[in-house]
């Protein structure tokens, strides 16, 4: 992406060796406001091998708090403004503060940490676009004592506007956000902090584009929602729940929809960041963001970056470290004191890494559950070789890249977790060490020593057989199974026996759960999945039997059984068995569920746009928890209404940089992304010297700041190893409230007065307690992750009739072809004919439209052996209307068209030849269309039936191969036509036919088939003539 | 439900079929006599309605089974008898249906019938059959009538051969043509002093724009043209309505028509004007002699029409062999093919061109001028149009 417009000179950043409290950024809140950003400094933690108590290296200053808050400490001039020709000093102030860097909690002769100042100045008169002016600090910074700027709108960034940074789907709605809390700013119209914007009112925002510099797009900017209004039950997350404790107001540029890179500018305010327009607006994120989660991957050498590698780490070829397995120690948790490390096990490897720790969790199978969900709903927007993940299971062997196994790399991802259980469950049974479960937690929590994961030499736990868990894997080996049918067979990447081994997985382990009274929500999960994968109707009795029996919470939980009702929530129409009253019902009380929530509150009520629980919005240090765009996404997919894709775009929006903090919460993206993801291998083996590398802002992890200080400081001050007591501000009974208290201003007395959670996010270079700031913030990454992923497929599903899918259908194959026209002769004439076929399909959300041109053309014979030529060439097209797009199986009406000609030259009729016939009609169309699945998946079964009702034909006469009506000689030759057309109409005319054909889909994409195409027309004119066409064809479709 | 829809939609299939009696005229099937389901009282459609549709593929064999083979003889039928009496019954039964000219030769063709069928049994051969067919044919005294079979061809010749040729190849070949004539397309022309003589042999040679460009240019500056359709057993009337839009300066009717529409004798379609459009083009303006003979037959008679309500045209020879009747081609259950006339043509004043067409100077080939290389029709015709 092309780079910021923000003048370079505001942007000061200075290799800050010994210098303390710096200036580094100075930019317009409003024209009547200036914030001015101080950094205090630096802190280089511990190195390798570094003691952390004495390791830390401080380089900083801190702020004059009492000199930054006296309004004589600024002034302001300008040398083409009469109102700043002599210096003016700013007539109210403000400010709000972050603790940024956190040092050694034990060292009382060091700040226990350094903060990030936010000064707001308000000016004594406002600031004239395109004037200089120079803001004077004496001697308040360390860096610098004056710093000139020019005030322009469409160039000069305010930290008021706030706008998805990565960019937008040209159809998608587009908004930038005005609004900025100002801390304990207060003179009285702007209160508690809150930028008020009513003067603002009139005011327009222009849409410039950054290749031209050109206006666009103008519009008004509106008040949204009042900094009073409710947005959250938790009181402390602001006053009244509000996240943001100052007024929101909207630039809506939705109209607008031309791809390009632009800014939002507001007059009087700033502009905004950079982003784009274009389609696939989501492809790169979603690319990185799977990425990622290769990252988390245990048990692999694996590339993170070309030439940057993890080592291999807890696999039992290693040598580092020993496995044990405690059957008695049944857990989902990583509170292991009581573990027994005595029974060995061997071959459990390869999980994922939890968040911030390297262990596994069974909460971890949401990531396949939620990947094969989509992958469900939309196969065809993934492909092989999107991500290109590169491993190696030893050291020793060659590299294996995903992107070139022939499966789509969203499904190597999704398998890694569900071929993780499978090994461990056999690895158990194999040592007769289990009885057909899997493990609930793996590994070892925390990290160790400072170094990353391949170096930590702790031996693994690996806990007993868990119920729940083998429920869970039960439900995941099946849709597994179910996914990976469209990659079996002849080219396919997957064998028969790999997808059937797959089922019988799933049904022991299912089987296993079941005996062993695992839970209901994980049990609902297998059962549905079962069913979607084996179509045996049983299992949607046990799924229905628990969403009825059971009212269990969780819907909020991101549980199995929210997976489980989305699952069945998106079973497509014609799936055998499938209780469509009661599939409605479960579609019904999901959207009822989630609607009020997630739709009506969340998304309308928010200052900012986004999707999450209404009441129960996890917000930990800022870090809002993960949207739910799953369930929107679903539920756009099954309903197709636009509020659900809207949901789920304004949550990307808001995630990528549309929010509170303008900030995008995934690393690479944007002009501001977040710079500290927690990622512990990237810090511990990216600069063991703790220096921070700024340089390579390319990728997800080549932000990633190593931080060694990980382990010290606050986090010990949690998990002490020392006697020494707990740092105060880390309070255990509300510890986030409190951490934000300790370490932001104002503090207040109340937390309403205190940083909104919306502005809360710190520099995660430390390790608050619980971990939830990493925890959410991996969480956010992997939800984003899915948002990018759900966004341009609810595009496609909901932008129909726009969107669709189109295909080219070849077909060649013989013709029997028989005919008898009763004008000439009583015998029919029969023969083959080599017949070609080329066909046009569209198959969008509600309908399918193929359109087919054909041509035969040879001699046929009566059975004396006369002969006629023959050609025969028609037009056939039909719509048919179903309920969801592509759908696998299912009965689909519609209409037809067909346009059918047949010439025939008898050889002995001299010039009663060439006859002909002719017919344009219409009627019904049907469709039957079976999918198959298990040992077949791949192949389909497609019969198409149409039978025409009205229209018009011609044929040669009764007495001559010209129509009767043109025998007078006479007339037009248009009127001549029209007195030899006849109604086409049941009883006059006849023309039905059957085309059933049986395909297989190749990895491609591409159908090879063959299909039996039969017709017959009956025409009675003058005389009768009635023709009988049976194409046997094979037939080729590319996807368009 | 989707098992239930196709089960239902096979057995309304089904009952098409098994209660065709019932449909009436919604019955696709209804003209097939030999119409039947695959197995007789236990139609495959009931047998489909039983498979269990929980396997598909066998839903799919069936279907084809079903389709390749039982919906065209289902939809089309079995060939037709082929034994003499229903060969017979084809060929009486399709010229009842279509002759045109019953009333106005005073054919009676169910006496007819009742005269042949008698004589028709399945013991006998082809060639007897073929002989008998040909008889009875042969009573409606008509040149368009023919029946055609691997051994043989019938036909009523009757309408030149009582009559004197009137035409002498040789001659025309030789004396008037000579070794010099312009070969214009299916023309051959020749300049007789200030004269242009064409000869044009058979209306099924195809006339082109360029072909009467040429031929038009040749006749410039000429005191006449004559065009020889003797011994023209006909063609196509398209060629003959180009020659004649040559010759016309208005639209003129030169004949009305009507088609055979069903099997009463008045069955026919209403009259319509048969017209010549003028040439957009070069057209010839002067005097036209038409040549014609008994073997003016068919379009040559319909030509010789035309030359009849042309002004400056006059026809001069012997009256045509007539063929005012446009012939249906048709093909007998045992493979012979036939044809007979299906339409009728009057001239404007009513009389029927299946009888000829009378010419305006009767002229014959006289012996002793025919001895003498002179053909004695075409020398008449250069005195007209030099006089």
């Amino acid at each position: 992406m092309k780079k910021c417009c923000l003048p370079p000179l505001l942007i000061l950043w200075f290799a800050t060796l010994l210098s303390g409290a710096d200036l580094i950024r100075i930019l317009p809140v409003t024209d009547n406001i200036l914030q001015l950003h101080f950094d205090e400094g630096h802190l280089d933690y511990q190195g390798m091998g570094e003691d952390r108590y004495s390791g830390i290296r401080s380089y900083y200053r801190l702020l004059d708090i009492k000199k930054a808050m006296a309004l004589s400490s600024y002034s302001l001039t300008s040398p083409d403004d009469p109102s700043y020709r002599s210096p003016r000093h700013p007539v109210a102030l403000g400010r709000k503060s972050k603790g940024a860097e956190f040092n050694n909690l034990y060292d009382e002769n060091e700040p226990k940490y350094l903060s990030d100042h936010f000064i707001y100045l308000e000016l004594p008169s406002p600031m004239v676009s395109g004037n200089t002016y120079t803001v004077q600090v004496g001697e308040l910074a360390d860096n610098l004592n004056a710093f000139t700027f020019v005030f322009d709108e469409q160039k000069l960034r305010s930290e008021t506007v706030h706008v998805n940074q990565h960019g937008f789907s040209p159809k998608a709605r587009k908004y930038a956000y005005l609004s900025h809390w100002m801390g304990d700013f207060d003179n009285g119209k702007h209160t508690a902090g809150g930028l008020q914007l009513e003067a603002y009112a009139a005011l327009k925002f222009h849409l410039i584009d950054q290749s031209t510099g050109a206006v666009v797009f103008s519009g008004p900017i509106n008040k949204r929602k009042d900094k009073t209004r409710r947005e959250s039950a938790i009181d402390e997350y602001g006053p009244n729940g509000n996240y943001t404790n100052a007024d929101v107001w909207q630039c809506d540029f939705s109209a607008f929809s031309k791809p390009g890179e632009y800014v939002v500018s507001v007059e009087r305010i700033g502009c905004s960041y950079t982003f784009e327009i274009r389609e696939d607006i989501y492809r790169e994120a979603y690319a990185v963001a799977s990425h990622a989660l290769f990252c988390q991957r245990a048990g692999i050498e694996k590339e993170v970056e070309p030439g940057w590698v993890f080592e291999r780490d807890y696999h039992p070829d290693n040598g580092r470290q020993k496995f044990y397995y405690d059957a008695s120690f049944v857990t989902s948790k990583h509170k292991i004191d009581s573990f027994r490390f005595e029974q060995e096990v061997d071959g459990i490897w390869g999980w994922y890494h939890d968040a911030g720790d390297w262990d596994h969790y069974p909460h971890h199978v949401r990531v396949p559950a939620t990947l094969l969900h989509l992958y469900d709903m939309r196969a065809e927007y993934f492909r092989d070789g999107d991500v290109s993940n590169r491993y190696k299971n030893d050291p020793e062997t060659d590299w294996i890249n995903e992107g070139e196994n022939g499966l789509p790399d969203l499904l190597d991802e999704a398998g890694w977790l569900v071929c993780f259980l499978r090994r461990a469950r056999h690895a158990l049974m194999d040592q007769g060490l289990g009885t057909g479960g899997v493990p609930g937690y793996v590994g070892r929590e925390g990290g160790f020593e400072s170094l990353p994961s391949w170096m930590d030499t702790r031996d693994v736990a690996v806990t007993g057989e868990n119920p729940a868990s083998t429920f869970d894997y039960a439900g995941l080996a099946a849709r597994y199974a179910r996914c990976l049918q469209r990659f079996r067979g002849i080219g396919g990447a997957v064998r028969s026996e790999t997808i059937a081994g797959w089922i019988a997985e799933a049904k022991q382990a299912y089987a296993w759960a079941e005996q062993h009274g695992g839970d209901e929500a994980s049990r609902s999960y297998a059962a549905a999945a079962l069913y979607l994968a084996t179509e045996e109707k049983a299992w949607q009795d046990t799924f229905r039997e628990v969403y009825e029996a059971v009212n269990m919470p969780g819907w909020y939980g991101a549980s199995m059984r929210e997976f489980a009702n989305l699952l069945y929530a998106v079973i497509p129409a014609g799936h055998p068995g499938l209780d469509e009253a009661f599939q409605k019902q479960v579609r019904r009380d999901l959207t009822v569920e989630f609607t009020p929530s997630l739709i009506d509150y969340s998304e309308k009520e928010r200052g900012y746009r986004w999707s999450s629980p209404a009441q129960k919005q996890a917000n930990i240090l800022g870090s809002f928890s993960a949207p739910r765009t799953l369930w929107a996404a679903t539920a756009h997919h099954f309903t197709g209404e636009q509020k659900y894709l809207d949901a789920v775009r304004s949550a990307a929006d808001y995630f990528l940089g549309g929010n509170e903090m303008n900030m995008v919460w995934m690393t690479g993206f944007g002009e501001h992304s977040e710079p500290y993801v927690f990622h512990l291998n990237s810090w511990y083996s990216r600069d063991y010297n703790s220096r921070a590398d700024i340089s390579a802002i390319h990728s997800l992890f080549s932000t990633v700041q190593p931080r060694s200080a990980y382990i010290q400081s606050v986090f010990l001050g949690l998990f002490p190893q020392t006697s020494a007591p707990l740092p105060r501000f880390i309070a255990r009974d509300k510890p986030k409230i409190s951490m934000k208290r300790a370490i932001t201003y104002p503090k207040g007395k109340h937390p309403a007065e205190a940083t909104p959670p919306g502005q809360a996010r710190i520099d995660k270079k430390c390790r608050l307690r619980y971990g939830s700031d990493t925890n959410v913030r991996a969480r956010s990454i992997i939800y984003l992750f899915l948002l990018c992923l759900a966004l341009p497929l609810s595009g496609k599903a909901q932008e129909a009739p726009g969107h669709k899918n189109r295909a080219l259908h070849i077909a060649a194959g013989l013709l029997h072809f028989a005919e008898r026209d009763e004008a000439y002769s009583s015998l029919l004439y029969s023969g083959a004919l080599p017949s070609v076929m080329i066909g046009y399909g569209v198959e969008g959300a509600k309908k399918s439209e193929q359109v087919w041109a054909g041509l035969s053309a040879g001699n046929v014979e009566n059975r004396f052996g006369a002969r006629a030529g023959i050609t025969t060439a028609g037009i056939f097209n039909y719509t048919l209307y179903h309920a969801e797009q592509e759908p696998s199986r299912g009965f689909h009406l519609g209409w037809s068209n067909n346009n059918l000609l047949s010439i025939r030259d008898f050889e002995d009729a001299a010039n009663f030849s060439p006859r002909f016939d002719y017919h344009t009609s219409f009627g019904p169309a049907a469709r039957y269309r079976y999918t198959f699945a298990g040992a077949f998946s791949g192949l389909s079964l497609e019969a198409v039936g149409h039978f025409q009702l009205i229209g018009f034909f011609l044929q040669s006469g009764y007495v001559s191969d010209a129509p009767d009506g043109t025998l007078g000689g006479n007339g037009s030759g248009f009127g001549e036509l029209l007195r030899s057309a006849s109604l086409f109409y049941p009883g006059k005319a006849w023309n039905w036919g059957l085309w059933p054909s049986l395909h297989y889909t190749l990895r491609s994409g591409t159908t090879l088939g063959f299909a039996y195409r039969y017709d017959m027309a009956i025409l009675e004119g003058a005389h009768r003539s009635s023709s009988s066409r049976g194409y046997y064809l094979l037939t080729l479709t590319a996807k368009l | 439900m989707n098992r239930r829809i196709l089960h239902k939609v096979i057995r309304l299939r089904w009952d098409i079929i098994d209660r065709q009696q019932f449909l009436g005229y919604l019955n696709p099937f209804r003209h097939m006599p030999s119409l039947r389901c695959p197995q007789p009282g236990k139609p495959v459609f009931v047998a489909l309605s039983r498979v269990n549709f929980r396997l598909p593929a066998s839903t799919l064999a069936l279907l084809i089974l079903l389709l390749s083979g039982a919906c065209e003889k289902a939809v089309l039928g079995g060939d037709p008898d082929t034994t003499p009496t229903a060969v017979f019954d084809a060929l009486w039964e399709d010229v009842n249906n279509r002759y045109s000219y019953f009333e106005e030769k005073s054919i009676d063709w169910d006496a007819v019938r009742a005269a042949y069928h008698p004589l028709v049994h399945n013991g006998m051969s082809d060639r007897e059959l073929f002989g008998l067919l040909a008889e009875m044919l042969f009573t409606l005294e008509d040149g368009h009538v023919n029946l055609t079979s691997a051994f043989g061809r019938s036909r009523n010749w009757e309408w030149f051969l009582d009559y004197p040729p009137n035409f002498n190849a040789n001659i025309v070949e030789r004396h008037y043509l000579g070794r010099d004539f312009h070969q214009i397309g299916p023309f051959r022309a020749q300049r007789l002093g200030d004269v242009l003589y064409v000869y044009y042999g058979s209306f099924a040679n195809t006339v082109e724009d360029t072909h009467l460009d040429a031929l038009l240019a040749l006749a410039d500056g000429s005191k006449g043209l004559i065009i020889d359709i003797r011994d023209n057993g006909g063609g196509s009337e398209q060629n003959a309505k180009r020659i004649a839009a040559c010759l016309a300066s208005e639209p003129l009717v030169y004949a009305r028509s009507r088609i055979k529409t069903g099997p009463g004798r008045e069955e026919f379609s209403e009259w319509e004007d048969q017209l010549i459009t003028p040439r957009q083009g070069r057209r010839y303006a002067g005097k036209v002699a038409v040549l014609t003979s008994r073997s003016t037959f068919s379009a040559a008679n319909t030509f010789a029409q035309m030359a009849r309500v042309l002004p400056g045209a006059i026809l001069i020879g012997d009256r045509t062999g007539g063929g005012g009747g446009t012939p249906v081609y048709a093909e007998l259950p045992n493979g012979w093919t036939y044809r007979f006339s299906a339409t009728q043509s009057v001239s404007p004043s009513g009389e029927h061109l299946e009888f000829g067409v009378p010419v305006d100077i009767e002229a014959a080939l006289a012996p002793e001028d025919e001895q003498a290389g002179v053909d004695t029709i075409i020398e008449r015709a250069l005195e007209w149009v030099r006089g």
